[in-house]
């Protein structure tokens, strides 16, 4: 009994399944060893305490039977309640789930909403930042404005006083360059000139020899030629070609 | 003039191309005479006899004919040849007018030239005609080696200053922008 109760307290205080198993484990030791004594002592106590043997091993096969039968009644009730409250708890995860997931829900709705209205708000004042900054700009660019056109009448007519300036310079150096262009090209045609006459100066003789001769072989005849001869020849007897001049 | 025959030959003869052709007349007007197996003789009758024979020009001819009886009498079947290059070398001797001109004269304008210089420079003289077509008109003179410019060549380049300067005055005078 003592064993039992110490048995019990240890099963009490472990859980409920490991105390199952060890209970079982601990009956199929039992009842191993109870089977290796019985066959290593049977026949002796068969002879020896036959009668208080058998009362003993019915006794005991009585308690173990009602132990199997508490044990299996043990083990149903602790499976039961095992699956009981594993579907209960399968329930209990299920609906928190369900419950989180409701919540994340509408803690996301509101999160949307929430930005979309932070979002709005941010726009608006955006809008509101750039129409005054646009406000700003535009009331500076009408300043701006004023002073660019002083400046670019200041400019202008800065401009204008200059080109005038550099336009009389142009005016003045292509004048002055003109001048000077005039002058090269007058001496250049000057130069050029000289150069064609002494050109058609050495030319002339032979362009006056060749056209005669073109013209004076066409126009003179044989007999025109022998006069001129017959001249030649008595211009140079007379200038002592031939011996004592006349 | 040591040949005498020479004188025959210049006073019909003008140029030294027909002075050649002259002296190869006469030598075919002997060959016809001394070597053709015909009745004729070294006289006017031969000379006619010739020009029926080898239908000579008249002119040919007619030098033939201006031959005198002595000269055709001095000639005889040996002494032919020799007389004849006697003649020839002694021509050689013979001043010669050269003369360059512009155009081919004809035998009478060479032969009128020829008479112009036997009357006026020497009545011996043979005249050489070359033709130079650079010449527009008139002529070279070249004698006693020495060259003599006749042409209108040569009076144009005498006046070549005066050309130049009227030629200048010319262009000068004609406005550039009409």
């Amino acid at each position: 009994m003592n064993i039992t109760q110490s048995l019990w307290s240890i099963v009490s205080s472990t859980p409920l399944a490991f105390m199952l198993l060890a209970a079982l484990v601990l009956l199929i030791i039992i009842l191993g060893v109870f089977t290796v004594v019985v066959l290593q002592f049977g026949t002796r106590l068969r002879y020896l305490a036959t009668p208080l043997f058998d009362q003993t091993v019915k006794e005991a096969q009585e308690k173990a039977e009602h132990i199997l039968v508490d044990a299996r009644e043990q083990g149903n009730a602790i499976r039961m309640h095992a699956q009981t409250d594993a579907e209960k708890i399968f329930t209990d995860r299920k609906e928190e789930d369900e419950k989180f997931r409701i919540e994340q829900a509408v803690h996301l709705e509101e999160i949307t909403s929430h930005t979309k209205d932070l979002l709005l708000k941010q726009v608006q004042v955006a809008e509101k930042t750039l129409q005054d900054e646009a406000e700003n700009i535009r009331q500076a660019l009408i300043g701006e404005d004023e002073r660019l056109k002083q400046t670019f009448t200041n400019i202008d007519t800065q401009i204008q006083h200059e080109y005038q300036v550099l336009t009389e310079e142009i005016k003045k150096r292509m004048l002055d360059e003109l001048t000077k262009e005039i002058e090269l090209a007058r001496q250049a045609i000057a130069v050029y000139k000289q150069e064609r006459f002494a050109i058609l100066n050495k030319e002339i003789v032979g362009l006056v020899e060749d056209t005669a001769r073109i013209a004076l072989h066409k126009s003179l005849s044989l007999d025109d030629h022998r006069g001129i001869i017959l001249d030649a020849l008595a211009e140079a007897k007379q200038q002592g070609v031939f011996g004592t001049p006349s | 003039m040591t040949n005498p025959f020479l004188k025959i030959f210049t006073e019909h003869t003008y140029s030294r191309a027909d002075f050649a052709h002259s002296i190869s007349l006469v030598r075919e007007f002997f060959e016809f005479i001394f070597f053709t197996n015909r009745d004729a003789s070294a006289s006017k009758e031969g000379v006619e006899q010739f020009a029926v024979y080898s239908k000579k020009p008249l002119a040919d001819i007619t030098f033939l004919r201006t031959l005198p009886p002595s000269f055709l009498a001095a000639f005889t079947q040996e002494s032919l040849y020799e007389t004849l290059n006697r003649l020839s070398e002694d021509a050689k001797q013979l001043k010669t007018l050269s003369l360059t001109v512009p155009v081919v004269l004809s035998r009478a304008d060479v032969v009128a030239i020829g008479m112009w210089a036997h009357q006026e420079v020497d009545p011996d003289l043979l005249i050489d005609v070359d033709v130079d077509a650079s010449i527009t008109t008139g002529c070279r003179i070249v004698w006693n080696n020495r060259l003599h410019d006749f042409s209108f060549n040569h009076y144009l380049t005498e006046s070549q200053s005066a050309l130049h300067e009227r030629f200048a005055q010319s262009v000068l005078t004609v406005s550039p922008h009409p």
